[in-house]
């Protein structure tokens, strides 16, 4: 059947910002499907406020809209460009929720605009729980005993049905959030009461609990003629009660009889069919009873999904943009497959590997209590790795998890409560069943404790005896390594360093016997197919002890080494710098090579580079790749700090750096050196020392004088960092950190300046000239990671000569370092005096945000720059000049850190210098309110537009909040404020009411802000004596969503964003295609 | 675990582990890109006289449960793994391994079996040679003089040698099926049997007069091992049936039945074998996913005009099923019973059925 020929323009919804739940998988979904449908000749749109993605790349849609993901704003792009059709998949339960919203409201009807993908009867039919049970059961299979109830007393009744434990699933909220598992009577209650509080539908599912039964995965594909197709099957690792995407996870099925799996597959597509899916993608998971074969319909998701970004990268079949040939009428017999280029989609995939994805959690940031895990997602992040055995796949998964962890290995007893993680849900849990295993007599030991963990754990016991064999490896390599030993270990996924600590030796001396021994990694192919058909498509895993696949690339290839799997800090934003940079190189000529382990990333895309590799990011892995691919350059400087950190090993190898060298990437990460430039270079720092122990950082904290910035060395994403006032906190900060001190590993100590003003500067440099892609200036006040802070481009609030100051000096650090290639820089402005912070000679979170808002592509600049062309040549600095800057093309664009504290009910949403956001969002304006408006907007952050303003400023303030609040007044808002801040407001004619601070009593702030009597809070540091009170401000603000502000400037910003707000504009902005 | 190896026609060697009965074993060696299902494939008889190959490196994951035999045991002549799975297993369930050596049945695991599977995409299905350390020469011998698969009579071994009832298994039959065996899947037979159909099993040698005037209704040609051309008696005696009674067949049989419509079967390079193939159907335009196993094909350019084309290979466009209206013909070449594999085509056997009705 042809393409549909009654749409001509379609828009495709984003998923806008990364929170846990929804990451980049939609990017990488959504820029597939817009590929494919203009590939078919479609105009295609997009709407998503994240800045970070490709998909938001000028070029890829016809028309980019960086706007709010709200019904306001999608109405006024149907008025201003007119698509008849909007694509509901690809941007996760985001999209699906908005085109339900659209629909409800009638918008899409008045529009005359189509719903392709899922229809509305589809959707609503897979997400309400009730309807789906209703057609599990009428298509014969089974589904847990449940209930929706809406009240308690539904919920009393409910009981008397279905034991305890009783799992709690509020209706319609994104990756299970708010779901949870009641154990005791007395639990049970209150459970469903903070479910049905949280649903938008007030509507809770009561579940029969499935915890410890197996949990499978099928990734299903339909089209409108009824051909269905099992994209890929996943078993979960973790048994039920774990969320998927917080479980470790291997595909294809690896327990299931033929009978038992093809029965799966049966019922996955009869639900299909039942639902109503007939152009796309879906999942459906089920539980199955370990030995027996009960089998139950737990849900399915009538979109692309995390899982179905993973199976595209397990098998090779695009999913995604598979989809969207779908969705625009074709079926999946005209589909080619793109990996053969012979066959058909309307196949199901052949593994000759095994795929295991482990997940990425942030212990640190978001602490877990043991039994953490449960019906919401907690992990933010994970890595795939692709072995030709379990054993192999999963210890090169944990490896890629970039956890620390070498592979599958004990854990330390004496930090780990091992008998507590086996029996506890928990990110550990596998390596405590290692730890176990691995501490039996002998091998006869080691298998027959296998029924005991299984039952403790839920572990299949196929998975643990591929921990068993691991174990004996282990143990027979400590007795002494041999060459047919170390061929056997590198077969299962060993690392070099793994096996030399097992066998005292060290790294390079176990490289050195392979390299004696001739035992070299291959390459094979991941074609789809299993090696029946030739594979067009460079898709590509190492492994050992087979036949290598694959002519190597040769010196004229580069590799490019990604930022592996979503953490806090890094994220996203790297991937689109890698995936820009493939594109650029290929642009000029050059073949690239991409080296990553996150399968949710578009640079994980077959088509983004001349040769994948999934793999784990490790300096033997890396160079594993140049080897076979017989060259040696290497780009690091693009994928964050995980390739940073690997750069020295690479360059010892004979790898050839690309862009700034080796000494200078230490200059600036090495704090001695780099204060050491400083000094050279005549800048100015905060004062600061090198605390080699604990003695010395109270040392030095004295010396500096508080407020100190405590940081230990070679950190991302200000992992551990914290602001000491005086001992006390000094202390703390040694108790709660655990960070070892040593002089190896030593803690800056840094001048803190409160109240500053934070500027980030991007930059590409020649070695000679600097183009400055732009200067951000922060909305939060100083001490608040630049990560989580608002900021603002071009800066609002700041005098012409410190902007020039900043200039000249990143054009100095440019030239000495030298920079070839991107560079961030952050500096503060305290007093009238510019200070460095850090020197970051790497491409930063926010260069996609400078690209798209300044409409110069940066990563396309400093690639330019790797082969030759300079700035001047580029036409970016004039030939007389050193250095150029960008501007903003709206005017305005500020940028919105976006929080998942919703999802850790127990974690403190306060900010601070370490890092906690994990995704952002852009709001573009001709004035600054506009901007603001929508960067609040569009992170969810709902500006009021009439209600009440608590005012709470400290002295300094006095003078500028007048104004503030006389405007908000004049708007109609009441104001309260506390007592001294009233009192110089009613001395400037400003009547307020008076409102308690947080410790002089009741009702106070806190007090008010949990009634939900409050609509947005101003409050600016009072300094370290009620710091205290300030963070339960902020934090109860957090956890009531009332808009929060902790500076001047940042309430004038609100102030202005309100009054665009009141206008009911809506105005949207197409960016411009400018290459 | 004894180190082994397998040598292919070619001279290509391959080294890996030994396991299941020890011996030295020869055959034609085929790839199955199946993902499960290894008890299933080792006990279906079309694979008699292969050494099975499997693409997906792990393999015994779930043991074997004899309830899943396809046949009375293992027909395959020996079977080549990446990786053995030697872990407890659930109750009641024996280990691969065992399975094999009881059925004394050899097999080779830790075999570079992504390397294997290239050669034969590229070279073709091959004989092949299992052995044991220091039995290289003998093997070698045994190797440079084993049959071809199109020399060889793969039938004999694994179809009944006189005609067999099975009638007491299907208490109110609806239809009466004459079943040539040539190495008949327990599935197919059970498929016809849950549609109430009582089946017959009649020898490879069967005549046409053991099936017309005897009460059946219909003649039903089943899978089976080796070349179809060298079963030219079977194929005069279908041909003595066309049109007197409905003829159907799977895999062997519908080769059987090109012949006999009078076209021609010829042998693929490296076959179908596996469950993800797509097939056409060409009067729906329906594809779905297909269980298969065969090494030759219907050549579409020798068939009559008349007989129509039912379904096409999606990816290669090669016959897979056929039939002809007039003459109450109708087979596939891939396998509807599945076992193991998708199941999606099971509706064919109701597809075979309604041939009767035209009667």
């Amino acid at each position: 059947m042809p393409k549909r020929e009654d749409i001509h323009h379609i828009l495709v919804i984003g998923s806008g910002p990364i929170i846990i739940g929804q990451a980049c998988e939609f990017d990488y979904s959504g820029n597939q499907a817009v590929k494919a449908l203009k590939d078919e000749g479609y105009e295609v749109s997009l709407i998503n406020p994240n800045p970070a993605t490709v998909m938001t790349t000028p070029g890829i849609a016809d028309h980019i809209f960086l706007e709010p993901l709200t019904v306001d704003y999608v109405e006024k792009i149907f008025q201003q460009v007119g698509p008849d059709a909007i694509l509901s998949t690809m941007g996760g339960q985001t999209a699906l929720n908005l085109t339900m919203e659209l629909q409800k409201k009638g918008i899409l009807e008045k529009y005359g605009v189509k719903v392709i993908g899922a229809s509305i009867d589809a959707i609503e039919k897979a997400e309400d729980r009730g309807a789906f049970k209703d057609i599990v059961t009428s298509i014969g299979l089974e589904s847990a005993k449940s209930m929706v109830v809406h009240n308690l007393d539904e919920a009393r009744k409910a009981h008397e049905q279905i034991p305890l434990p009783i799992i709690i699933r509020p209706s319609f909220t994104l990756g299970g959030m708010g779901g949870s598992i009641a154990n005791t009577e007395d639990e049970y209650l209150d459970l469903v009461e903070h479910a049905l509080d949280i649903s938008p539908a007030h509507e809770a599912l009561l579940e029969e609990s499935l915890i410890g039964w197996k949990e499978f995965e099928m990734e299903v594909m339909r089209d409108h003629k009824d051909n269905a197709i099992i994209v890929c099957s996943i078993e979960n690792v973790d048994p039920m009660g774990v969320h998927t995407g917080d479980s470790i996870t291997i595909a294809p099925i690896q327990t299931l009889s033929d009978r038992q799996y093809q029965r799966m597959r049966t019922a996955s597509i009869d639900i299909l069919r039942a639902v109503g899916v007939d152009c796309g993608g879906s999942n459906v998971q089920f539980a199955m009873q370990p030995d027996t074969d009960r089998m139950i319909v737990i849900e399915m998701n009538p979109r692309v999904s995390r899982s179905s970004a993973l199976a595209s990268k397990v098998t090779g079949f695009p999913i995604a943009r598979c989809s969207a040939k779908l969705a625009v009428g074709y079926t999946l017999d005209e589909v080619m497959n793109e990996i053969t280029g012979q066959s058909v989609s309307c196949f199901e995939p052949a593994l000759d590997y095994v795929a295991v994805k482990v997940p990425r959690f942030e212990l640190e940031k978001f602490p877990l209590p043991s039994s953490a895990l449960g019906t919401q997602m907690r992990s933010v992040g994970e890595a795939l790795a692709i072995g030709r055995t379990a054993q192999e796949a999963i210890n090169k998964g944990i490896r890629a998890s970039e956890r620390k962890f070498e592979g599958l290995v004990p854990l330390d007893r004496s930090s780990n409560d091992v008998d507590t993680l086996l029996r506890s849900a928990h990110p550990l849990r596998l390596l405590a069943a290692y730890t176990v295993i691995s501490e039996q007599k002998d091998p006869e030991a080691m298998a027959a404790c296998i029924d005991n963990i299984s039952t403790i754990t839920g572990f299949d016991r196929f998975f643990l005896w591929t921990l068993v064999e691991q174990a004996v490896l282990d143990r027979r390599i400590s007795e002494g390594l041999d060459e047919a030993l170390l061929r056997e270990a590198k077969i299962q996924g060993m690392s070099d360093k793994r096996i030399a600590q097992l066998c005292g030796k060290d790294t390079a001396q176990i490289k050195a016997m392979r390299d004696s021994h001739r035992i070299k990694s291959c390459a094979h192919f991941v074609d789809t197919c299993a090696g029946e058909f030739e594979a067009l498509t460079p898709y590509c895993y190492m492994t050992y002890g087979e036949e290598d696949e694959g002519q190597p690339l040769g010196e004229n290839a580069v590799v490019i080494v990604a930022s592996g799997p979503n953490r806090i800090g890094q994220g996203l934003e790297f991937d689109t710098c890698c995936t820009l940079a493939s594109l650029a190189f290929r642009k000029a000529g050059r073949k690239t090579i991409m080296v990553n382990s996150n399968p949710e990333t578009v640079s994980t895309d077959f088509n983004i580079s001349d040769r994948l590799y999934i793999s784990p990011l490790t300096a033997e892995e890396v160079i594993a790749i140049l080897e076979k691919e017989g060259t040696r350059d290497v780009v690091v400087q693009l994928g964050g700090q995980t390739p940073l950190n690997m750069a020295k090993d690479l360059e010892a190898w004979g790898a050839n750096i690309i862009g700034t060298p080796l000494e200078g990437i230490d200059a600036t990460e090495d704090r001695g050196q780099f204060s050491e430039l400083v000094r050279k270079l005549g800048l100015r720092q905060p004062r600061n020392h090198m605390a080699g122990t604990p003695g010395e950082v109270f040392q030095c904290s004295h010396d500096i004088g508080f407020p100190v910035l405590l940081r230990p060395s070679f950190v991302l994403g200000g992992r551990s960092m914290f602001i000491a006032y005086d001992d006390a906190g000094l202390a703390e900060f040694f108790e709660k950190s655990g960070v070892s001190i040593s002089p190896q590993a030593p803690v800056l100590v840094d001048q803190f300046l409160e109240d500053a003003f934070e500027y980030d500067l991007d930059a590409v440099s020649d070695g000679e000239h600097v183009y400055v892609g732009g200067i951000l200036q922060h909305i939060e006040a100083a001490g608040i990671h630049s990560g989580d802070s608002a900021s603002v481009f071009p800066p609002y609030k700041s005098k012409p000569e410190i902007l020039e100051q900043m200039r000249q000096w990143t054009l100095r650090l440019a030239r000495e370092i030298p920079v070839r290639g991107m560079m961030n820089i952050q500096f503060a402005e305290k007093d009238g005096l510019l200070y460095i912070i850090e020197v970051n000679p790497r491409a930063s979170r926010t260069v996609p945000f400078i690209s798209k808002s300044s409409g110069v592509n940066m990563i396309e600049t400093a690639v330019r720059v790797w082969n030759g062309d300079d700035l001047v040549k580029q036409g970016l600095v004039k030939p007389n000049q050193d250095i150029a800057e960008g501007h903003c093309i709206t005017g305005w664009a500020i940028k919105e850190s976006v929080f998942s504290f919703d999802r850790f009910v127990n974690v403190d949403p306060q900010l601070g210098p370490e890092m906690r956001s994990t995704g952002e969002v852009v709001g573009m304006g001709r004035s600054f309110g506009e901007a603001y408006a929508k960067s609040q907007d569009a992170a969810g952050n709902e500006l009021p537009t009439s209600g009440k303003v608590v005012i709470s400023v400290n002295k300094k303030d006095r003078k500028t909040i007048v104004p503030i609040a006389r405007a908000l007044q004049e708007m109609g808002f009441s104001i309260s404020a506390t007592r001294g801040t009233a009192r110089d407001l009613f001395d400037e004619g400003v009547l307020t009411d008076v409102v308690l601070k947080t410790h002089d009593g009741h009702p106070n702030i806190v007090d008010m802000l949990r009634h939900h009597r409050v609509d947005l809070v101003i409050n600016t540091p009072m300094g370290f004596h009620s710091r205290r009170s300030d963070d339960e401000i902020r934090s109860e603000a957090m956890r009531n969503k009332v808009p929060y502000t902790t500076t001047t400037s940042a309430a004038s910003a609100a102030v202005e964003a309100i009054r665009y707000l009141r206008r009911q504009e809506h105005i949207v902005r197409e960016l411009p295609d400018r290459k | 675990m004894e180190k082994g190896y397998l040598l292919l026609s070619d001279g290509r060697l391959f080294s890996g582990m030994l396991f299941g009965a020890t011996g030295i074993c020869c055959g034609e060696l085929v790839f199955n890109t199946s993902m499960s299902g290894y008890p299933e494939i080792l006990t279906d008889p079309s694979y008699n006289g292969q050494i099975v190959l499997m693409t997906y490196p792990l393999i015994g994951n779930y043991g074997v449960d004899q309830n899943w035999n396809e046949s009375c045991g293992i027909k395959a002549t020996a079977l080549v793994v990446k990786r053995l799975y030697q872990g407890p297993l659930p109750a009641g369930r024996t280990s691969l391994d065992d399975f094999l050596r009881d059925q004394g049945v050899c097999a080779i695991t830790d075999v570079d079996t992504r390397a294997l599977t290239l050669h034969i995409r590229r070279n073709g299905s091959q004989n092949a040679v299992i052995f044991p350390e220091g039995k290289e020469s003998q093997a070698r011998e045994m190797l440079r003089t084993f049959p071809k698969i199109t020399e060889r009579n793969l039938i004999e071994d694994v179809s009944v040698k006189e005609a067999k009832s099975l009638s007491e298994e299907t208490p109110r039959p609806r239809y009466n099926i004459a079943l040539a065996d040539f190495g008949i899947k327990r599935s197919i037979v059970e498929n016809f049997q849950k549609r109430g159909a009582s089946v017959t099993l009649l020898p490879p040698t069967f005549k046409a007069e053991d099936v017309l005037g005897k009460g059946y209704d219909m003649l039903f040609l089943s899978n089976g091992p080796g070349d179809p051309e060298l079963l030219q008696d079977a194929v005069a005696q279908v041909k003595a049936c066309l049109g007197k009674i409905p003829v159907c067949g799977i895999c062997l049989g519908h080769q059987i039945i090109t012949w006999a419509l009078g076209g021609r079967t010829v042998k693929m390079a490296y076959g179908h074998h596996g469950g993800n193939h797509p097939v056409k159907d060409l009067d729906t335009g329906k594809t779905f996913v297909t269980s298969q196993n065969h090494g030759f094909m219907s050549d579409i350019e020798s068939l009559p005009k008349s007989v129509h084309i039912w379904f096409v290979n999606a990816n290669d466009n090669t016959v897979e099923g056929l039939y002809d209206s007039g003459l109450r013909v109708r087979s596939v070449q891939f396998h509807p019973e599945a076992s193991p594999g998708p199941q999606d085509a099971t509706w064919i056997f109701d597809k075979f059925l309604e041939e009767l009705k035209n009667a």
